[in-house]
């Protein structure tokens, strides 16, 4: 009898467990008859329904909640469920979403397009190109003529696609993604000029080291700070070793001399971590660059102990209009120093097309095409403008037209509580991301969306961007060779391969940097950078530079 | 007819068990199929059951392939800790609540008692905010102490040098449970027959030789019963702390087997599979330790858990 009641109890311990969600999916659409969207900005379905939106974006992740949200539900007539957690990193956020098999409609957030590509081959989103129906405003937009770089950005040569990313339109202006600052009121102080090389910044450094430009009697001031993923990612450009392609899922694949190699094993590297670990012994560079918990910039800058600094524009422009500043601060953009390799001013942080975030249709969905066509609504024009502008009549009551950037701009002239925070100190894209627009969805993010008023609320940004953009204009400054979407001209498995090993080695290289800069310069010998090559090709390397070397080969014979 | 009986009369008490007994399954039997990942080419987006079985090929992956020297490393680290956290931390709550035992006024007991647990419910995020602080080269007060006592010439970066990671560990370890720890060892003494003191008295004996003959040997059953667990755990530590603490600079001391499992499952690659091989490898692991620790308790002290 013992055994029978066992045998029965372990049989329905494992029929439980075996019809458990095990992850695969079930598409079966039941949307059908309830959906009414025909590419104009309204109603997606006759009666709504519950669509679960996963965007991870710290902070900023979409909870549904949002005023211009919940406007947005409301006029397509969808109930939206933000399902990301805005106390999650949000790779980390996307990854666990990733373990349960994305059980979301939509699923994106900020820099995880690199990942999406991966879950893609896995499966795990639908081909949007199979869905062209349900997006009308966005097929029109993709066969737009102007539009052919975006296209090819996008859709690679074989049409099919998962992801809509986060668009940078191509442009003449604004090509700056981050820039160099510099006190220019710590300069004037010291009586130095701004530097031009790499030799002329070490000597501006170490000024600002030693000669007290705060004035406090003390030794603290700490001549370059600034976010690990940010200000020293760029520093090896400084000492000419590039660091990235501009095409996200190109990561840290370079063309050099014809041949795509990994950025971070080649002997401009090795020379690029020889000079910043020298400047780390000689205290040129924060102590603490990635032990610290603050945000250095809002910690060191307003403390009046920071000199020099690599970041988006838009962050250190923003210093300068903080309250309670050091007197007379002036942190001013200044263009890369020329390096002693290439004795050029060399420049990785271009923007480009696809900023890496955006989102894609999980294929858990059990609505694809109505969750198809609510990323549609973000390219029709007033879909566009709710997200970017926020709520007319309630957060502004006309857009206005400014000539900024070489061109006129579609500026709102913002009223009620949003005109109030705004004349507070607050800057428009803060405002109304603070109200869930502004937000790096999969659409296009025309500059006007943001940077209409840029001269008047960040002027220092502002002029920083002409700055950046006068030098590409001019050719002073060096940027490139970049490569195509190269992942269209590889096999499934290549492409499988080739996300494993950019995985493993990015981890890699991101530990063994840190390692680097904070070991002694004189302890970076050719027998340890043997050791990390040779860590590296055991992890893949090699077969990830054939994969890509192959890959462009065939995009040339194309 | 008797055991009729018996669930006639106690079937509140089964009842009561049911939401435990469902809690349980959920939560430890039921993820038992998901370990089957551990020998497939898993992919979230296949699901468990339709992946491919691959045998052992995770498992030589983790232990032999291109990152073979990270799951090394952490094993090693892991078992470092926690054989520092044996010889440390484990005889620190016992001399607390020895401690604690012979303080006969109570209300000071009292304080100091409370005092002492209160680190353990701030939270690990906290704590290790607070180590952060205190030995950050440029404004932490142990640098500033340090450096105006002229014991150094120039801060120096604790959380970047492999040398100092493990006895901050600990110690900051030592600081934050050894009194909540101390608990379980005060209320084995309390519930020791006063009249075996007061025999002892009688027979002449100092305090030492009361803690000695009387407080220790009575308190070992619990005593064994902590050690057997913990050993069983030696290939166990959460992530939490050594997430916060830890820098690149420190792998190679600090990296365990829980934040090595957080680095490849969900912070970097996304490798599931491998991950749940490292997972049960390391239960594996524990299940062969808990009987060997069993055995060697049995037979030295006659106490052990089964």
């Amino acid at each position: 009898m013992k055994g029978k009641v066992l045998i029965v109890l372990l049989i329905i311990l494992m029929g439980y467990s075996c019809s458990g969600d095990d992850g695969s999916y079930n598409v079966e659409s039941s949307s059908q008859e309830n959906f009414v969207y025909s590419g104009n900005y309204g109603p997606i379905v006759k009666e709504p329904i519950t669509l679960k939106v996963f965007f991870t974006n710290g902070k900023n992740t979409l909870s549904g909640n949002e005023e211009i949200i919940q406007k947005l539900a409301s006029d397509i007539n969808l109930n939206i469920l933000g399902t990301g957690n805005p106390n999650a990193n949000p790779l980390d956020d996307y990854n666990l979403h990733a373990v349960d098999g994305f059980p979301s409609d939509i699923v994106g957030g900020v820099k995880t397009y690199d990942a999406a590509q991966n879950y893609a081959t896995q499966g795990a989103f639908y081909p949007l190109n199979e869905l062209a129906d349900y997006m009308p405003n966005f097929q029109r937009y993709l066969s737009d003529p102007k539009n052919k770089e975006i296209k090819e950005a996008i859709e690679g040569k074989d049409g099919v696609y998962y992801i809509i990313p986060n668009i940078n339109p191509p442009s003449d202006y604004i090509m700056a993604g981050t820039a160099m600052f510099i006190r220019t009121d710590w300069l004037e102080k010291l009586d130095l000029a701004l530097p031009n090389t790499v030799e002329e910044l070490e000597t501006v450094l170490i000024a600002f080291r030693d000669k007290d430009p705060n004035g406090n009697g003390l030794s603290d001031e700490i001549p370059f700070v600034g976010n690990l993923n940010k200000s020293y990612t760029s520093l090896p450009t400084l000492f000419g070793a590039r660091t990235h392609d501009k095409e996200p899922s190109n990561g840290k694949m370079v063309l050099k001399d014809n041949n795509i190699v990994h950025a971070w094993f080649t002997d401009d590297m090795k020379y690029a971590i020889t000079e910043i670990s020298r400047w780390y012994d000689e205290r040129l560079i924060d102590p603490e660059f990635n032990t610290l918990q603050d945000n250095p910039l809002k910690l060191y800058f307003p403390n009046d102990i920071a000199g020099v600094t690599y970041e988006p524009l838009y962050w250190a422009g923003e210093l300068n209009e903080l309250p309670n500043m050091p007197e007379n601060f002036a942190l001013e953009g200044m263009l890369p120093v020329k390096n002693e390799i290439s004795k050029t001013r060399m420049y990785n942080d271009e923007r480009y097309i696809n900023k890496g975030h955006g989102w894609g249709i999980s294929r858990s969905s059990k609505n694809p095409e109505i969750a198809a066509a609510f990323l549609d609504i973000f390219f029709t024009s007033e879909g566009h403008d709710l997200i970017g502008f926020g709520i007319e009549g309630v957060h502004y009551d006309q857009i206005d037209t400014r000539y900024i950037f070489g061109r006129d701009m579609r500026v709102p002239h913002y009223i009620g509580e949003v005109a109030d925070e705004i004349a507070s100190g607050k800057t428009a894209i803060n405002v109304i991301k603070s109200r869930g627009g502004r937000t790096a969805f999969g659409l296009e993010n025309d500059y006007e969306l943001g940077y209409g008023r840029l001269d008047l609320e960040l002027p220092k940004a502002y002029e920083a961007f002409i700055l950046y953009d006068e030098a590409k204009a001019s050719g002073e400054l060096v940027s490139g060779p970049y490569l195509p979407l190269l992942d269209s001209f590889m096999t499934e498995d290549e492409r499988q391969v080739s996300y494993k090993i950019k995985g493993d080695l990015d981890s890699f290289v991101s530990e063994q940097y840190q390692i680097m800069i904070t070991s002694r310069a004189s302890d970076i010998t050719d027998d340890m950078w043997s050791s990390y090559l040779a860590q590296a090709k055991k992890l893949g390397l090699d077969q990830l530079e054939n994969i890509y070397n192959t890959g462009y080969k065939r995009y040339l014979a194309k | 007819m008797i055991k009729k009986k018996h669930l006639g009369y106690y079937w509140p008490l089964y009842v009561m068990i049911i939401p435990g007994l469902i809690w349980y399954f959920l939560f430890y039997i039921k993820p038992f199929y998901g370990l089957s990942i551990a020998f497939k080419d898993y992919s979230p987006f296949i699901g468990i059951a339709e992946s491919e079985w691959i045998g052992f090929s995770n498992f030589r992956e983790l232990m032999f392939g291109a990152t073979s020297y990270e799951f090394w490393r952490a094993v090693k680290n892991t078992i470092i800790l926690n054989i520092l956290g044996i010889v440390l931390f484990f005889p620190a709550p016992i001399v607390l609540a020895l401690l604690f035992f012979e303080m006969k006024n109570e209300r000071v007991r009292g304080i100091v008692q409370l005092i002492l647990y209160l680190p353990y419910f701030i939270s690990v995020v906290v704590i290790s905010s607070l180590i952060i602080k205190f030995l950050s080269p440029s404004q932490g007060i142990i640098n500033t102490l340090l450096v105006s006592l002229g014991l150094i010439d120039k801060p120096i970066h604790f959380l970047i040098k492999p040398q100092y990671y493990r006895t901050i560990y600990i110690t900051s370890a030592i600081w934050q449970n050894a009194g909540y720890s101390s608990i379980i060892y005060f209320s084995a003494l309390m519930a020791i027959p006063s009249s075996f003191y007061e025999a002892a008295i009688v027979d002449g004996a100092s305090k030492f030789q009361k803690v000695i003959k009387i407080s220790l040997p009575s308190i070992l059953p619990t005593i064994v019963m902590m050690l057997i667990m913990k050993i069983g755990n030696i290939l166990t530590l959460g992530h939490e702390k050594t997430l916060l603490l830890y820098t690149p600079q420190t792998y190679e001391v600090a990296d365990i087997l829980s934040t090595f499992i957080y680095r490849y499952g969900i912070n970097g690659t996304n490798k599931q599979a491998l991950v749940t091989a490292a997972g049960l490898f390391q239960s594996l692991i524990a299940v062969v330790l808990i009987f060997f620790a069993n055995k060697l308790a049995k037979k030295i002290s006659t106490y052990s858990l089964w």
